[in-house]
């Protein structure tokens, strides 16, 4: 399977686009943030914000590039937001608020891989989805995520190194 | 699956190859695409004609904006500012001159008004003067001859001399 998002010979078709990547989409966010329903409501709300605009977005070189950096920034707000909740909640409570930003775990994690992939720093699991899941390429995965390509590789190589026991475990 | 390692200069093993494989067999499953396209198609619709009604409303609102400050400025757009006259005193007139360089003329060496006579007969000017004044009459000098004192004795020039004793 070759690496998606990078056409970008005459304008695209939105709904082309989206059946061609919605489901890649949604999966890599899933492994990143760890909630589903969490990843298909930022990667269907960055299509609809891709399909008002779509006139001006199907000229770009890579709408679904578009779209997924849409999608993570989505993410994020929605887990920013989430923790601000936490936190308020704590303070109500008088609890500590010492509490890591980032998406929250998986409820329960299938198995010992995603509980690993969930225990990860927050830039290092949004770089192995987009990576090993959606297998895009290095380069597609620091646009996606705005960073640069040797940020990207460094947080492929610390995430490979704190996967690689589990992985290579019988 | 994309050959991931080398290309991007990881430097992966077949480790990538399992882990790839693990992490997407974990991923959870998502419905068909196509089902949630057509879920999603009121979604669109409706996103869309909001941004078209924001687009409107906003272009609503300049054309309001530009037409209400057409109303506010005096004279409308375009049109002429009236300004009041400049403050002057009654009766002032302005008056316009023109300077206009004078013509240059070499500057006597001599004081104006005096001129000196050299009697005929003598070639020294040097040695007797005899100068007009400006009303005619000459007050004598002896350049040294001996006899000074005759006043208007030299009327011959003719410059302005009325006769001897002009003075009187």
């Amino acid at each position: 399977m070759e690496p998606r998002g990078g056409e970008g010979h005459g304008p695209a078709d939105f709904e082309t686009t989206f059946r061609e990547h919605y489901e890649s989409m949604v999966r890599s966010l899933s492994v990143a943030c760890g909630d589903r329903e969490v990843a298909a409501d930022a990667v269907q709300d960055a299509f609809t914000r891709a399909f008002v605009r779509w006139r001006k977005i199907s000229r770009y070189d890579d709408p679904a590039g578009w779209v997924r950096h849409v999608a993570l920034n989505r993410l994020r707000d929605h887990f920013r937001h989430s923790e601000r909740g936490r936190r308020a909640v704590a303070r109500l409570g008088g609890q500590s608020d010492h509490i890591v930003e980032g998406p929250e775990p998986p409820a329960a994690a299938p198995d010992a891989l995603a509980g690993a992939v969930a225990g990860l720093p927050k830039q290092q699991r949004t770089a192995v989805a987009l990576y090993y899941v959606e297998q895009l390429s290095v380069l597609e995965v620091a646009a996606s995520m705005g960073l640069s390509e040797g940020a990207v590789k460094y947080h492929l190589h610390a995430a490979r190194s704190s996967l690689r026991d589990i992985v290579e475990a019988p | 699956m994309s050959d991931h390692g080398s290309p991007d200069g990881l430097g992966f093993d077949p480790l990538d190859d399992a882990l790839g494989r693990a992490l997407r067999d974990s991923a959870p499953e998502t419905v068909d695409a196509n089902a949630t396209l057509t879920a999603l198609r009121p979604r669109l619709v409706a996103a869309r004609r909001r941004r078209r009604a924001a687009i409107a409303g906003a272009s609503a609102l300049a054309v309001l904006a530009l037409g209400a400050l057409a109303f506010t400025v005096p004279g409308g757009i375009g049109g002429s500012v009236d300004t009041p006259p400049a403050n002057r005193p009654d009766g002032a007139t302005t008056s316009t001159t023109t300077i206009t360089p004078m013509p240059t003329e070499p500057m006597p060496t001599e004081p104006q008004g005096s001129k000196t006579v050299v009697p005929p007969g003598r070639s020294d000017p040097g040695s007797t003067t005899a100068t007009t004044d400006d009303k005619g009459g000459s007050s004598g000098s002896s350049g040294g001859s001996g006899h000074g004192g005759s006043s208007g004795s030299s009327g011959s020039s003719g410059s302005g001399s009325s006769g001897s004793g002009g003075g009187d």
